[in-house]
C-alpha cells in the first residue's frame, strides 16, 4: 500500500524513472509503462522494503509499501491505471475519477451520493465488472455497480480494463472490468483525515490509519459522506418540430437526502518465507430518501417525497498470496470472501391511488479465487501461464421474490509468450463458465502485442464474453407493471480492438509525453432489454445483435515541473443490427480536457473541461438529450510545503482546497429522468502526518 | 519549532493566522456555490420514426380526437407535462399546430383556489396509510365535444377540465354545487362549491360519494363504507375518471372505481351526470351535477367508455362499454357488457352482455346509417359488434325493475349480438408478429365515412385490417355476420417482438376523418396513435 511519502517521493522520481525504464527499454528491450513488471515483487512488497528498479540511480528508486500483489495482466489489453492521490484536494468521487478515463461513461442518475453506474465503450451498467480488491461487488440482482456507495478516500487505485476482461474477470465482463483497490499499509505509519463540505449541505470526511506493529500490518479506515441533496435543477421541455416549447420552471430535488458510513479494516502478515496472509472487511452503512424520477405532471415534477431506502453491505476476505512455490506456481494468489448485502425499502405511495411498498432484499456471496502463474522458457520466448479458478455462490432471500440461489464456477488458462527480447507477444488464452441454470461456455481470447520501437506498442485483440441475466432479469415476480423473465438468454459478445501507445520520457521541453489510440468494435448477440409487452407491462427480453464501435485518443504531457496536460476523446457509434436505431443510454463522443498547473506536493490549480455529446434516452433514440460541456476548476495549497508558514514538523501534508464545478451551471443530465446539479462549490482539508 | 527554540504564544497565534484565513476564505466562498443548472438548459428533442408520424414529445399521449366542424385538425393530449397539443391533419405526418407554448395543467387545475394537492387533503380523501398524499390530475381522455371547447378526463384528483381548443388554456365556467334535492346530497361532492353555491371554476370535480343498491365489488366481497360518505349507507368515492360523452345539455362521466391495483378490484361502475349551460355561440358556461339523477350504477365493472348515439328512431341513448375486471398485466377477470342509457329517462334500459371479452377502452364505432356498433378487445386480437336495430324497440323503454340484457333469451326481445367473446371477429395474424406471451394485444376499430370498412388497429403486430361491411343487400335481423369480411391486412408499423424494440410500433385508438376521400379531401384518412416506442401521432391515406 503506497502512502503519501511514498507518493511524494515516487512523484518526484516518476519522470526519470520512465526515463530510466526507457532507457532500459532501448537498451534490453523490455517491457514499459504499465508493464507488470514495474510492479514491485510480493516478497519485497511484503516486507515493506524499498524496490529498486534493477539498472535504477539512486534518485530513481520508487518507495512503496505492502501492496497486493497483481498476477500479470494480460500485456495486450487497453488497461487505465488511476493513483487516487494524483487528484488529492480536488473533492472528486469514484464515479467522477472513473468518468474521465478514455472510454469510460458513468451514469449519474443524480448528484453527489446518488446511484451512478459505469459503462465502458458504450457498454451498460451491468456489463462491466466491478471489483473491489480483486472481489466482483456487482449486485446479484440487477448485474450492474453503484459507483455512488464508494467512497474514493478508500482507495488506493483502480484499474480500467477497456473492451472485454473475460479470462481475468469472467462472466459480466462484456465492456470490461474496473479493479479497485483498497489503501494497504505502507512502511511509514500514516495518519489521515480529510474533510470537506460545501454545496446543498455535502459533507465528506474521512479518516485513516496504517502502519505496522511488530510482524503485523494493519490498516484501519473510515468514510463518512451526507448531503440534503436538495439542489435545484432545471425542467427543459421535450422539443419537437415546430412546436413551441413548455417553458417549466426549475424545481428542487425533494427527498434526496443521504447519508453513508464505510469502513474498512485490514490485517496481514508474512506466513514464512515466501507467503503473505491478509484478512480485509469492508462494510458500508447507508440511508437515503428516494425522490424517484423528475417525470410527472405534479408540483413535484413526479418526485417522491416519502420513499426511502436503508441499506448494509459488508464483504470479508482472506488472501494469501506466495511467490516462487516451485511445482505449484511462481506467483500464487488465492482468497476466500463473503460479501453480504441488504436493503430495506419502503413507500407508502404518493398519491391517494398508491398502494404502500415494503420489500426487503438480502444477499449473500460466498467465493472462491486461485490464481497461479508459472514463468518458464520455451519454444524459443519467455512464458507467463496463468491458471484462474473462480467459484462463487450467490443467493438471495427476497419477502418479494422468494429465494433464489446461483452458482457459478470459472477456469481460465492464458498464456503470454514473448519473443524477440519482448518484440513480439502472443497472448492466447480461455475461459471455461459453467453457470447453474444457464449452462456452461466457452470464451476464448487472444491478444497481439507488437514492439517495433522501444516507444511505441501496437496492441490487438480478439475475445469473446458474455454476461448471464440477474436475479431480477430472470425472477422478478409480477407486480402487473414489471416482472422478470426466466426464459432469458445471456448476453453473449465479440470484442475485437487495435491501437498504439506511445510513451516518451522526454521529448523537447515535453516530458511524460503519452499518447494512446485505438478503434474497437463489439457484437453483442441476444442484448437483454426491458421491453413492454403490453400496454401495462414490461419485462426484459433478448432483443437481438447489437453492435458498438468506436475510437478511442488519450493523450498526457508534462511541460515543466509546474504544468500537465492530459486530454482524452472517446467517439461511438451503437446500434441495434436489427433495427437500426442506436442503442439508448450512451453518449456519441465524450472529451476530457484537464490541465494542471502547480508544483506537485505544493500547490495546485486545475481546470477541466468535460464534454459530453449528445445522448440518445428512448428506446428509439429519437429522443436526445442535448451535448454538454461543464467546466471545473479548483485551486489548492499544501501548508505543509511552504517552510515559512512553520507547520508543526509531524505534518506531511496539510492541504486546503477550493472547488468549484460546473461552473457555467448547464443542466445536465445523463438520463432523461434524472437531474443532476448545476454550480457547485466545496472546500476542503486533507492532512496526513 | 525555530532554532530549536519553543515560538511562545503570541507567535503561535501569529502564525496561525493565515491557517485560519486560508479555512475562513473559502469556506464563505463555497458556501454561496450552488448553481440551478438553468444556464442554457439545452434543449431535448425528439424527432420523427417514421414518416407518417408526428411526436407527442413525452411517453405516451393520453388520447386525442379531430375537432367536430374542422375535421383537418385534432387535439392530443400529452401526458408529460400536460398540455393539449394541436394537430393540422390534413397532411401525412400531421403538422404541429399550436401557435404558441404548450400550456401545462397548474397547481391549482380546478380553479378553486386551493392546489389540488391541499385541497385533496383537506377534504378528507388521502388513506389512512398516506395522510399526507399527494394527488394531481393524471390525464386520461380527449373529447372534443364541442368546436372550441375540449373535455378531458383526470384521474387522481378526478375531475373533468374544460380546454379551449384554440390555446390549450383552461376554460373557466360556472360550477354550480345545488343544494340537497332529489337524490342530490350537495355533501357528496365535496370539492365542488359549497352547497347552493356556485363559483368560477376550469374543471367540475368527479370525486363523488356514490351508493350502490348492491354494495359488491368485483371479488365479490362486501364493500367498506368509505369514511368520507354517508355513514347511514355504504358509500365508496368514484375513482379513475375515464370519458365523456354529451348529449344535449347532459354530460356523462364515467368512472371505472378501480378499488385495488395490486388486486385488481374494482367498486361498481358509475355513469355521473351533469347539467351543462350553454352561451349563445353553443359553448359551455356551466356545470351542475344533476338534482334528480346524479349517477347511474352500470350492470359490470370497469366502465371505460362513453358514446352517444341517436337511433334511426331518434332516441338518444348513452352506451356504456364495460370492459370488465382486468388486471394489470391484461388478464381478464370478469365480463364486459355494454350498457344502454335512455337520456330521457336516465336509467339503463338494457344491457348488451359480451362475455369474457376484454371490451376495449374507449368509444363503440357506430356506422353512419345507425345500423352497427364495433369495438375491440384489451388482451384479445378480436373484434365485436351489435346490431343495434334491436335499441330501437319501444318495448325495451317502458318502466321495468331491471335492465333487459339482449342476448336472444329474454322474452320478446332480439338477440342485439353479432359478435362476442364466444363468436369473436378475429383479427388475422401478421406471420411474422410476436407469439403468444410476448405481448398482449389490444384491439381498437373505426369506422369509415360510410360504414363500408372499418380499421382495426392491432397493437402486437402493428398492423390495421380493413374489414369490409356489405350494406348492398336487404338488412336481415339480426344483422349476419357473414356481411362482415376481412380484406386486407396493412402492416405499416412494426411488430412488437423483442427485436423490433425502437421502432414504431404499437398503433391504437384510430380514428377516421369525415367527409369522402377523394372528393372531400385529398390527404390522410385515417389517424391514430403509436404508442412505441415513444408517443406520435400518425397519419395513412387508406381509401382510394
Amino acid at each position: 500500500m503506497s502512502h503519501r511519502l511514498d507518493e511524494a517521493i515516487r512523484r518526484r522520481t516518476r519522470g526519470a524513472w520512465r526515463a530510466c525504464v526507457l532507457s532500459l527499454f532501448c537498451g534490453a528491450g523490455v517491457a514499459f509503462g504499465d508493464s507488470p513488471t514495474a510492479t514491485p515483487t510480493p516478497a519485497a512488497a511484503g516486507a515493506g522494503a524499498e524496490t529498486v528498479e534493477p539498472g535504477a540511480i539512486e534518485d530513481e528508486m520508487r518507495v512503496t509499501g505492502v501492496r497486493t500483489r497483481r498476477i500479470v495482466e494480460r500485456p495486450s489489453a487497453f488497461v487505465s491505471v488511476i493513483e487516487t492521490d494524483d487528484y488529492v484536494a480536488e473533492q472528486k468521487d469514484v464515479a467522477e475519477v472513473l468518468g474521465e478515463q478514455v472510454g469510460v461513461q458513468v451514469r449519474r442518475f443524480g448528484g453527489p451520493g446518488e446511484p451512478a453506474e459505469v459503462s465502458i465503450r458504450g457498454s451498460t451498467g451491468s456489463q462491466v465488472v466491478i471489483k473491489l480488491d480483486g472481489v466482483r461487488i456487482n449486485s446479484a440482482l440487477s448485474g450492474s455497480t453503484d459507483v455512488s456507495q464508494l467512497c474514493l478516500g478508500l482507495l488506493e487505485s483502480a484499474e480500467i480494463t477497456r473492451g472485454g476482461d473475460p479470462l481475468g474477470s469472467g462472466e459480466g465482463a462484456i465492456g470490461g472490468s474496473v479493479d479497485l483497490r483498497t489503501r494497504r499499509p505502507g512502511a511509514v505509519p500514516i495518519n489521515r483525515i480529510e474533510v470537506s463540505g460545501g454545496a446543498f449541505g455535502t459533507w465528506e470526511t474521512t479518516l485513516l490509519r496504517s502502519a505496522r506493529a511488530g510482524p503485523l500490518e494493519y490498516g484501519i479506515g473510515y468514510c463518512g459522506f451526507g448531503t440534503d441533496g436538495d439542489y435545484t435543477f432545471a425542467r427543459p421541455d421535450i422539443e419537437v418540430s415546430t412546436r413551441p416549447p413548455t417553458t417549466r420552471p426549475p424545481i428542487e430535488r425533494i427527498n434526496n437526502e443521504s447519508i453513508r458510513h464505510a469502513g474498512n479494516v485490514l490485517l496481514g502478515a508474512d506466513t514464512g518465507e515466501v507467503g503473505h496472509l491478509v484478512f480485509s472487511d469492508f462494510v458500508t452503512y447507508s440511508k437515503r430518501g428516494e425522490p424517484g424520477l423528475d417525470s410527472g405532471d405534479d408540483p413535484l415534477g413526479g418526485q417522491n417525497p416519502y420513499a426511502s431506502s436503508e441499506g448494509v453491505q459488508n464483504l470479508a476476505r482472506f488472501e494469501w498470496s506466495a511467490d516462487s512455490l516451485g511445482w505449484a506456481g511462481d506467483q500464487f494468489e488465492a482468497s476466500l470472501h463473503h460479501r453480504y448485502q441488504r436493503l430495506d425499502f419502503e413507500d407508502p405511495g404518493v398519491s391517494a391511488n398508491d398502494e404502500p411498498v415494503s420489500s426487503l432484499t438480502q444477499t449473500h456471496t460466498f467465493g472462491l479465487d486461485v490464481d497461479d502463474v508459472w514463468s518458464f522458457d520455451a519454444l524459443a520466448a519467455d512464458h507467463d501461464l496463468g491458471l484462474l479458478v473462480s467459484a462463487r455462490r450467490d443467493a438471495v432471500y427476497a419477502d418479494e421474490s422468494g429465494d433464489r440461489g446461483r452458482t457459478n464456477v470459472g477456469v481460465a488458462l492464458r498464456n503470454d509468450a514473448n519473443w524477440l527480447d519482448d518484440r513480439v507477444t502472443l497472448a492466447p488464452g480461455v475461459r471455461f463458465e459453467w453457470i447453474q441454470d444457464l449452462g456452461a461456455y466457452w470464451l476464448p481470447a487472444v491478444g497481439v502485442v507488437l514492439t517495433p520501437l522501444p516507444w511505441l506498442r501496437i496492441k490487438a485483440n480478439w475475445q469473446e464474453s458474455l454476461r448471464a441475466p440477474g436475479f431480477d432479469e430472470l425472477y422478478l415476480p409480477d407486480k402487473g407493471f414489471i416482472r422478470g423473465n426466466p426464459d432469458l438468454l445471456p448476453e453473449q459478445a465479440r470484442n475485437s480492438d487495435v491501437g498504439v501507445v506511445l510513451q516518451l520520457a522526454e521529448l523537447g521541453p515535453l516530458r511524460d509525453l503519452s499518447f494512446e489510440g485505438g478503434v474497437f468494435q463489439q457484437d453483442i448477440d441476444e442484448s437483454i432489454v426491458w421491453v413492454p409487452i403490453s400496454p401495462r407491462t414490461v419485462e426484459p427480453n433478448n432483443t437481438g445483435p447489437a453492435r458498438v464501435r468506436g475510437f478511442e485518443l488519450a493523450f498526457e504531457v508534462a511541460l515543466t515541473r509546474f504544468l500537465r496536460l492530459t486530454a482524452n476523446h472517446t467517439g461511438l457509434q451503437s446500434e441495434s443490427l436489427t433495427t437500426g436505431r442506436p442503442l439508448p443510454g450512451r453518449a456519441d463522443s465524450e472529451s476530457l480536457v484537464r490541465l494542471e498547473i502547480g508544483e506537485r506536493g505544493r500547490w495546485k490549480t486545475v481546470g477541466e473541461m468535460h464534454r459530453t455529446g449528445e445522448i440518445p434516452v428512448s428506446p428509439s433514440g429519437a429522443i436526445l438529450l442535448p451535448s454538454r460541456i461543464v467546466w471545473s476548476a479548483s485551486a489548492a495549497i499544501n501548508l505543509a510545503g511552504f517552510d515559512a508558514l512553520h507547520m508543526p514538523g509531524r505534518l506531511r501534508e496539510f492541504w486546503i482546497y477550493l472547488t468549484l464545478s460546473n461552473i457555467s451551471d448547464v443542466a445536465v443530465r445523463d438520463g432523461l429522468f434524472f437531474p443532476q446539479p448545476g454550480r457547485s462549490g466545496f472546500i476542503g482539508t486533507e492532512i496526513e502526518w | 519549532m525555530v532554532n530549536g527554540t519553543a515560538p511562545d504564544r503570541t507567535t503561535r497565534a501569529r502564525r496561525s493566522i493565515p491557517l485560519w484565513l486560508g479555512l475562513l476564505v473559502p469556506l464563505v466562498l463555497g458556501s454561496v456555490c450552488e448553481g440551478t443548472g438553468s444556464n442554457r438548459p439545452g434543449a431535448i428533442t425528439q424527432s420523427p420514426v417514421d414518416p407518417r408520424c408526428t411526436p407527442i414529445g413525452g411517453p405516451f399521449p393520453s388520447g386525442f380526437d379531430l375537432l367536430p366542424g374542422a375535421s383537418d385538425r385534432a387535439v392530443a393530449m400529452r401526458f408529460i407535462p400536460a398540455g393539449l397539443l394541436r394537430f393540422d391533419v390534413s397532411t401525412s405526418p400531421p403538422a404541429p399546430d399550436n401557435t404558441g407554448p404548450v400550456l401545462g395543467i397548474p397547481a391549482d387545475s380546478d380553479g378553486d383556489g386551493l392546489d389540488d394537492a391541499v385541497a385533496f387533503r383537506l377534504a378528507g380523501f388521502c388513506p389512512s396509510l398516506n395522510p399526507n398524499c399527494l394527488t394531481w390530475p393524471k390525464v386520461g381522455s380527449v373529447h372534443a365535444a364541442f368546436r372550441d371547447v375540449v373535455l378531458v378526463t383526470a384521474s387522481g384528483y378526478e375531475e373533468v377540465l374544460f380546454l379551449r381548443t384554440d390555446s390549450g388554456a383552461l376554460l373557466p365556467i360556472d360550477v354550480t354545487n345545488p343544494a340537497d334535492g332529489g337524490t342530490h346530497r350537495a355533501a357528496d361532492h365535496p370539492l365542488l362549491p359549497p352547497a347552493g353555491t356556485s363559483a368560477l371554476r376550469t374543471a367540475v370535480s368527479t370525486l363523488t360519494c356514490v351508493y350502490p343498491p348492491t354494495p359488491i365489488d368485483s371479488s365479490g366481497a362486501v364493500m367498506v363504507p368509505a369514511p368520507q360518505c354517508d355513514a347511514t349507507r355504504t358509500g365508496f368515492v368514484t375513482r379513475f375518471t375515464a370519458a365523456t360523452a354529451v348529449v344535449g345539455d347532459l354530460l356523462f362521466v364515467a368512472t371505472s372505481n378501480l378499488f385495488s391495483s395490486s388486486r385488481a378490484i374494482f367498486h361498481p361502475g358509475t355513469l355521473l351526470i351533469y347539467r351543462l349551460e350553454f352561451d349563445g355561440a353553443g359553448r359551455p358556461i356551466g356545470v351542475r351535477p344533476d338534482v334528480d339523477t346524479p349517477v347511474v350504477f352500470t350492470t359490470a365493472f370497469n366502465p371505460t367508455g362513453v358514446t352517444a348515439h341517436r337511433t334511426p328512431g331518434g332516441r338518444d341513448l348513452i352506451l356504456v362499454t364495460q370492459t370488465g375486471a382486468i388486471d394489470s398485466g391484461g388478464t381478464l377477470l370478469g365480463d364486459s357488457a355494454v350498457d344502454v342509457i335512455d337520456v330521457a329517462s336516465l336509467r339503463v334500459v338494457a344491457t348488451l352482455p359480451l362475455g369474457l371479452a376484454g371490451a376495449a377502452f374507449g368509444e363503440l364505432a357506430i356506422d353512419p346509417g345507425g345500423h352497427v356498433a364495433l369495438i375491440g378487445a384489451e388482451s384479445r386480437r378480436s373484434l365485436y359488434a351489435f346490431d343495434l336495430a334491436a335499441l330501437d324497440d319501444p318495448a325495451l323503454y317502458a318502466p321495468r325493475a331491471a335492465p333487459v340484457t339482449l342476448d336472444g333469451r329474454t322474452p320478446g326481445f332480439a338477440d342485439a349480438r353479432i359478435f362476442d367473446a364466444s363468436i369473436p371477429f378475429e383479427l388475422s395474424r401478421r406471420p411474422d408478429g410476436p407469439p403468444d406471451g410476448l405481448c398482449a394485444p389490444r384491439t381498437n376499430v373505426a369506422l369509415n365515412h360510410d360504414g363500408s370498412l372499418a380499421y382495426a388497429t392491432d397493437w402486437c403486430d402493428g398492423s390495421i385490417s380493413v374489414i369490409s361491411l356489405d350494406w348492398s343487400l336487404p338488412l336481415e335481423r339480426p344483422i349476419s355476420r357473414s356481411r362482415f369480411a376481412l380484406a386486407r391486412r396493412l402492416d405499416l408499423f412494426a411488430p412488437k417482438t423483442p427485436s423490433n424494440f425502437g421502432l414504431a410500433a404499437a398503433p391504437s385508438l384510430p380514428k377516421t376523418r369525415a367527409g369522402v376521400p377523394g372528393r372531400d379531401f385529398d390527404g390522410p384518412d385515417l389517424f391514430f396513435l403509436v404508442n412505441e416506442p415513444e408517443g406520435q401521432l400518425c397519419a395513412a391515406r387508406v381509401e382510394f
